[in-house]
């Protein structure tokens, strides 16, 4: 899986088959030292989960991307650098020829919501909805990217030297 | 550039005696605070001549680094509101920045780097702006609050540390 940062930020989460249940990180756990007994089991309907751990904040947001997307078995939300910069753009990023299999014409970003509440997960809402790809920018948030496996997640784009890089600079910075 | 070790405190900075006595001052004045680092990064470098805040623009740095990290001259005598901030930057010199663990400053310091990009991003971008006050200040207190209490359970920190830092 391509380099991406999981410290107390950010979130991944993996189901399978058709998906009725989904595994996410827990919240406020040390990424360092989470073991995979530790991940918490959350229904996608109606968020409830089982075990003394509470899954991410962001659950929700990882339920809509598994609602939207039938086929999609992984999310991860990733606040890595480039990912973040071009959130704050707002704009959605025309993709080059290089990428375009992988991630199709355009990663939209969605518009601004307090991180963990029912106003984000609407913004993103949107977006999944209107746009057929693998990977959003959320304003202020970063980076979600989902695919049938974690092999499949456009991470890659997002780094240096990824093609994020090329677009960035068109920006004049 | 500081650690501290239960009532000891280890300097190792080399830098100009006015910056000690900054590094100096916020480990009295932070008890929560064991390590110290600096990071003088180009970007760094080029917000701190730009004003007197670094704004949030990204949720993770106004969780973790603070609402907004203030911005110093190198020969203060006065700087304010660090109970609430994890990094402070000197202009022309660089962040400091502060964790309850040598890791946590990392972190700090990767969010601060990430934030002052989005700074001068801003810069040439008008559509980038900070975050909403309220919403940093409320976003830094529910991390405070919630999150990083149970980061600090999980990695097996004491009382004290539950209450500081993640």
């Amino acid at each position: 899986m391509p380099r991406i940062w999981l410290r107390v930020h950010g979130e991944i989460s993996a189901a399978g088959g058709e998906v009725i249940i989904f595994l996410i990180t827990p919240s406020g756990r040390s990424y360092e030292q989470l073991t995979g007994n530790q991940l918490v089991l959350v229904s996608l309907e109606g968020l409830a989960y089982t075990g003394s751990l509470k899954p991410s904040s962001e659950k929700g947001i990882h339920a809509l991307v598994y609602k939207t997307h039938p086929k999609v078995n992984c999310v991860i939300h990733t606040p890595q650098e480039m990912a973040s910069l071009m959130s704050l753009i707002g704009n959605n990023i025309a993709i080059s020829d290089d990428w375009r299999e992988l991630l199709g014409e355009t990663i939209p970003t969605s518009q601004y919501g307090l991180p963990g509440t029912k106003a984000l997960m609407k913004q993103v809402g949107r977006v999944l909805k209107d746009y057929a790809t693998p990977a959003v920018l959320m304003a202020n948030h970063g980076a979600l990217c989902f695919g049938s496996s974690p092999q499949a997640f456009p991470t890659s784009f997002f780094p240096r030297g990824g093609g994020a890089n090329n677009h960035y600079g068109k920006e004049g910075w | 550039m500081a650690r501290r070790d239960g009532e000891e405190v280890t300097y190792t900075t080399n830098d100009s005696p006015s910056l000690l006595e900054i590094v100096k001052r916020v480990m009295r004045s932070k008890k929560d605070c064991t390590y110290i680092l600096l990071l003088a990064s180009q970007e760094i470098l080029e917000v701190s001549k730009r004003g007197k805040t670094l704004n949030a623009y990204l949720d993770d740095f106004a969780q973790i680094a603070g609402p907004s990290v203030q911005i110093v001259q190198e020969e203060t005598t006065g700087f304010h509101g660090l109970k609430h901030r994890d990094a402070l930057i000197v202009q022309g010199v660089g962040a400091l920045c502060m964790g309850n663990s040598e890791s946590d400053a990392h972190a700090v310091a990767a969010l601060v780097q990430k934030d002052s990009k989005a700074a001068l991003l801003g810069l040439s971008c008008a559509q980038v702006k900070p975050l909403p006050y309220l919403d940093t200040h409320l976003m830094r207190y529910v991390y405070k609050k919630k999150y990083a209490k149970l980061v600090c359970s999980s990695m097996g920190k004491g009382k004290v540390a539950m209450h500081k830092g993640i």
